[in-house]
């Protein structure tokens, strides 16, 4: 071949391999956009988007059916052993600390100390589950999370209340902040509607203008307003409905404190409002 | 022929290669911009009332495209100036570039969004007090309570909850214009200057905290700045108790644990006078052999920067002193 038919072969070869380098590039970049966009995604598989909160509005969404939260599970069969497993993994986590607390007590306390809230048969049972039980936070903080989210209504109760997340490392970790908030009402309002009057009860306490507080050395619920008390609307006339609720359902340990409750914000509150807070908690009710 | 192929494939492949890397370097030096929404066209020319939000400037090279801080800067007002004769001129010059300015706003603001828990703190010390409980404040510390929670109000009578509730953004604007002190606060304790927790503006914040701290973080260490010796150590450490970060700053959450580079900074910060022997062994002991001699090397190569700086700690770190407001 000749010197100017060489040139032109490179030339086609050059030019075909510049478009195929361009291809390639292109398959590549599309490629890894899809991994980022996969990466990026804060949902669990399945869920559904709670879409954009309105600017400058307190983020409690509208009332929604826990259903309405939770992932479509493939079968319902398995997402049910699947939430069961996760929650019962809670549980044990659960079950163990409060085992160490007692532990812990016992050290601490000399023999003429109240006793512990657990007692010894307990601890003789529980320090066998719990031999070798390696403490695993973050797990069961995503394991309560699961359970919640595939429909395991004793964990929506507990995840609710509490996402379990490190307050510290709050921006770390956003995302998990931002399914909570998303997914708690919900799930508050979920547990409100079968009843659970401690529920009712703690919700009005996190939606009172005023912080809770632990004033007269009530045992109080005011510890556990906390993050509730971020993303509820603060409401003295919804606080008072869900108080009052909370009294119809019953609160058990908590009656006392309850009823004090009641008398001290219902004094804030002028005659329609409180009659506008008993209309919302028999709408509510009437709603179960 | 078939050389000519293999060639042809050969090429393919490096104009491929060529064209990622040059797409991976655009990814680096072109930050996201912030969201502006908040602040108006340009951090450097925030709106004419409300807070700044954010630079645009590659925050690798803060100065690049930001205004330089003035030369000799006027002097800021005396302190507890009311903020509702200071905030205008003070936002004025903040915008303009200074970021004296931006954190003395900042600091005030802080005060401000403090200003509850202070009432909080004294109600409770009175209480005591009143019921004798031995480890009451005293009356002298009482009466010190009460005079600056009055001086904290006057200071911030007449700002509104947005104002304050924007303060982080004066510290993000100084850190992004290149500021060492306020990158080191921005990327250290970002929810202590953030807006409500949980609010959307909060996690609007969250995630500017996510794109620039790393890189922030970073910036301040390149130039010395000494706070961020403990802030890295911590955050490399990757220690967890229980499954839980131990790092009292989420900066852990964005980082790769790294022992090594842990004890280096740990170290660095020993030599600089910042830490004692207890907290270097504290990571040594984590380290193997290898480790050792990789933190020795950083600490070779990096401990010049900051030994310069040995004595201006006296009086504690910039940022807890000055923003959040520690003794």
């Amino acid at each position: 071949m000749n010197r100017a038919g060489r040139a032109v072969r490179f030339a086609m070869i050059a030019l075909a391999a510049l478009v195929a380098g361009l291809l390639l590039y292109r398959v590549a970049r599309h490629s890894r956009s899809d991994i980022a966009q996969a990466a990026s995604s804060t949902h669990s598989p399945g869920e559904p988007d709670a879409g954009p909160q309105r600017a400058g509005e307190l983020h409690r969404p509208p009332r929604a059916h826990v259903e309405d939260h939770a992932s479509p599970p493939d079968s319902a069969e398995s997402s049910l052993v699947t939430a069961e497993r996760s929650w019962q993994y809670v549980q044990q986590t659960q079950r163990c600390r409060a085992l160490r607390s007692h532990e812990q007590w016992r050290m601490n306390h000399e023999d003429d100390a109240p006793p512990s809230p657990m007692d010894e048969a307990t601890a003789a049972v529980l320090r066998r589950e719990c031999a070798g039980f390696e403490f695993d936070w973050r797990r069961a903080q995503r394991e309560l999370e699961r359970a919640a989210a595939l429909g395991s209504t004793a964990a929506q109760r507990v995840y609710a209340e509490n996402p379990g997340l490190a307050l510290h490392h709050a921006s770390a970790e956003a995302e998990a902040w931002r399914r909570w908030r998303d997914r708690a009402p919900g799930y508050l309002d979920a547990a409100i509607d079968r009843g659970d009057g401690e529920v009712a009860m703690l919700y009005g306490l996190a939606s009172m203008r005023n912080e809770c507080n632990s004033e007269g050395g009530m045992p109080s619920l005011c510890m556990r307003t906390f993050p509730l008390n971020a993303i509820l609307a603060r409401d003295d006339v919804d606080a008072y409905a869900h108080l009052l609720l909370a009294q119809q359902l019953g609160v058990g340990d908590f009656t006392a404190e309850l009823n004090a409750r009641l008398v001290a914000l219902g004094a804030s509150l002028s005659d329609t409002q409180r009659a506008e807070a008993a209309a919302r908690a028999a709408a509510l009710r009437g709603g179960r | 022929m078939r050389r000519w192929m293999i060639a042809g494939v050969a090429v393919a492949f490096l104009v491929a290669a060529w064209a990622w890397r040059a797409r991976e370097d655009g990814v680096e030096t072109t930050k996201p911009a912030p969201d502006s929404d908040v602040i108006g066209a340009d951090s450097t020319t925030p709106t004419a009332s409300g807070p700044p939000v954010a630079a645009r400037s590659d925050v690798s090279h803060p100065s690049a495209s930001a205004p330089s801080p003035p030369k000799s800067p006027a002097p800021l007002p005396p302190e507890d100036t009311p903020l509702a004769e200071a905030y205008d001129a003070l936002a004025a010059r903040a915008r303009g570039g200074d970021n004296a300015a931006a954190m003395r706003l900042a600091r005030d603001l802080q005060r401000c969004h403090l200003t509850k828990y202070s009432a909080i703190a004294l109600d409770l010390a009175v209480d005591r007090l009143a019921q004798g409980k031995p480890d009451s404040a005293v009356p002298r510390e009482l009466e010190h309570m009460n005079s600056r929670l009055v001086e904290t109000r006057e200071l911030c009578d007449g700002i509104d909850r947005a104002h304050v509730e924007a303060r982080g953004a004066w510290i993000l604007l100084a850190a992004m214009r290149g500021d060492a002190q306020a990158m080191v606060c921005f990327a250290a304790h970002p929810d202590d200057f953030g807006p409500e927790f949980l609010s959307d503006a909060w996690f609007e914040w969250s995630q500017r905290w996510r794109e620039h701290a790393p890189a922030l973080v970073e910036e301040a260490y390149r130039r010395g700045q000494l706070d961020v010796l403990t802030l890295l150590a911590d955050a490399y450490s990757g220690e967890s108790h229980e499954g839980l970060p131990l790092a009292m700053t989420p900066l852990q959450g964005l980082v790769a644990p790294d022992p090594a580079r842990a004890a280096a900074y740990a170290g660095i910060a020993r030599r600089a006078g910042l830490a004692g022997d207890g907290f270097v062994q504290h990571f040594r002991e984590r380290l193997d052999a290898a480790g050792l001699r990789r933190a020795h090397a950083i600490i070779a190569r990096d401990a010049l920067r900051f030994t310069s700086q040995r004595h201006s700690l006296r009086s504690g770190l910039p940022c807890q002193r000055t923003i959040r407001g520690e003794q």
